[in-house]
């Protein structure tokens, strides 16, 4: 069983029709990937996109639904997820107007928590996948904070994001310990740093392949480890140049790295 | 031991009043150690005599790397006058930040000019922004001005802010600089509410103690790599200037307390 896995949406602009969908996933599975994080396009049923991937030796590892939709889409959650062979459930952030105080982040943290809840007696698991914005301050409390502390660790895991929690002005290395068992998948991808334009105080920073930033691979690595993550989930939200090169070089880079 | 880079305050300095105002402000709240340029409506001994009105020392003198060679003897005079045996200059010019080539061209001014400064008995210091980690081939810029510049001639002052903000872990990053870092400059990092971003990082500079940096990390490595003044630089405030310096001042006193 690989550690290594994609995000498709790092491939989003090549499949937007069912030949370059294919084509995608043979490419994707020739460098080697043996994991996606996918969503369903519309030109497809659930089980045309299982019988693809199957095709390509591909397995998802999760299925998708927003947030604030799985109450009412339990039963079809089920299915996708059966279709798919997961049990994991992955979700999107949380809505605009309620990023904004701290009411918001409670009140967010109560669905989490409702919609883990129905997700668990279902036999499913429910992640959440955050950004550097959840890490905002309300005094001495942030939204993060609120999120991990207001919800079941039994029901509710995250997804950390190696780059995400970088941009948010923490150390990976020590923050990725809050999700201690809170976490079995992780997304990666390098910060990297290209030509100033403007203020020296701006901080023209870009998506980039693991291992080709300044990210501290070492101890994040270490940190993952501790905290039980399992699958390595590649996701490169902007590339510059070839994407598919990019992937390829974020796998090989993983595996010189130890991860298999 | 604390200072103050004055930047910070420079809405608050635009006249011999108002100048004398902040000094007096920066002195009551507890700083003793001052990081400031002469403005142009005074003269070195001037400013020494408003300095020591009010307790405060002069921690450097400012030159922009291009003037050291013909102003020098202006440059040694102003040095003696405020007391002070350390020469800061200004950061790498935008067109070199480009290529490997552009920092290796700049390293070579460092050192030529932290040499001419031995001579005389200075020390020389370049103060870095997130600009300096821009990922090449074979590494960093700062890798370049490191690796091909003199620690007997060509000191550093990092900021902690602004290594974040490179995608670096502060508390492990600042080993690069041991033994030739003696200042360094301190401001938070946090996360503002009220942006809708997903994609772009809301980042905001805020005061010592506050958001999300690895305080206490940060503080023991720069202890351990011989870091022996925290100048609090905020390069924006959100509230009152002088209510968010004090708080830095308060709150670097405490991560400090026992450990310097």
């Amino acid at each position: 069983m690989s550690k290594i896995a994609l995000q498709m949406y790092t491939c989003r602009e090549h499949m937007k029709t069912a030949a370059d969908f294919e084509e995608t996933l043979k490419k994707v599975a020739e460098i080697g990937y043996e994991y996606v994080q996918i969503s369903r396009p519309a030109f497809f049923e659930m089980d045309e996109m299982a019988k693809l991937l199957g095709k390509y030796d591909l397995q998802a590892d999760s299925v998708f639904c927003p947030t604030g939709k799985i109450l009412n889409n339990i039963e079809q959650l089920e299915k996708d997820a059966d279709i798919l062979g997961t049990d994991v459930v992955r979700t999107d952030s949380i809505p605009v107007a309620l990023r904004t105080s701290r009411e918001g982040y409670h009140e967010f943290a109560h669905r989490m928590d409702q919609e883990g809840q129905a997700l668990k007696k279902a036999g499913l698991r429910y992640i959440y996948h955050f950004h550097a914005f959840e890490f905002v301050s309300f005094g001495n409390i942030r939204g993060i904070d609120i999120l991990l502390h207001e919800t079941d660790p039994e029901a509710v895991m995250f997804q950390p994001d190696v780059f995400w929690l970088t941009s948010a002005g923490t150390e990976p290395s020590v923050s990725l310990r809050m999700f201690k068992g809170r976490a079995f998948y992780m997304h990666v991808k390098d910060y990297a740093i290209r030509q100033l334009e403007g203020a020296i105080e701006n901080v023209p920073f870009y998506f980039a392949p693991v291992g080709t930033g300044n990210l501290n691979w070492n101890g994040i690595l270490q940190a993952a480890n501790e905290i039980g993550i399992q699958r390595f989930v590649v996701e490169q939200d902007q590339v510059d140049g070839d994407v598919f090169e990019a992937i390829r070089t974020s796998y090989k880079n993983l595996q010189k790295m130890g991860i298999r | 031991m604390i200072g103050i880079q004055m930047y910070t305050l420079r809405d608050f300095m635009n006249s011999k009043e108002n100048l004398r105002n902040t000094l007096r402000k920066v002195s009551e709240i507890g700083y003793r150690s001052v990081q400031i340029s002469i403005p142009g409506f005074m003269n070195a001994s001037e400013l020494k005599n408003e300095l020591d009105n009010y307790s405060l020392k002069a921690d450097s003198v400012f030159a922009p790397l291009e003037s050291i060679h013909d102003n020098l003897d202006n440059l040694l005079q102003n040095a003696k006058v405020l007391d002070t045996d350390t020469i800061r200059t200004d950061g790498i010019p935008e067109r070199l930040t480009g290529s490997e080539e552009g920092f290796r061209i700049y390293a070579e001014r460092l050192q030529n000019a932290g040499k001419l400064l031995s001579k005389y008995g200075l020390r020389f210091m370049y103060h870095n922004h997130a600009l300096e980690y821009s990922n090449f081939e074979n590494g960093t810029g700062m890798d370049i001005l490191l690796k091909e510049t003199d620690p007997q001639y060509v000191m550093f002052q990092p900021d902690v802010h602004h290594i974040a903000a490179a995608g670096l872990e502060v508390s492990h990053a600042l080993y690069d600089f041991a033994g030739r870092c003696e200042y360094i400059h301190m401001q938070g990092y946090a996360i503002i509410a009220g942006e809708d971003v997903d994609k772009a990082v809301p980042r905001r500079t805020v005061p010592v103690g506050t958001g999300n940096l690895n305080w206490s990390g940060i503080v023991k490595t720069a202890l351990d790599i011989g870091v022996k003044l925290f100048v609090v630089e905020q390069d924006n405030c959100i509230g009152n200037p002088f209510d968010e310096v004090a708080l830095s001042y308060r709150n670097l006193n405490k991560l400090l307390e026992g450990k310097e």
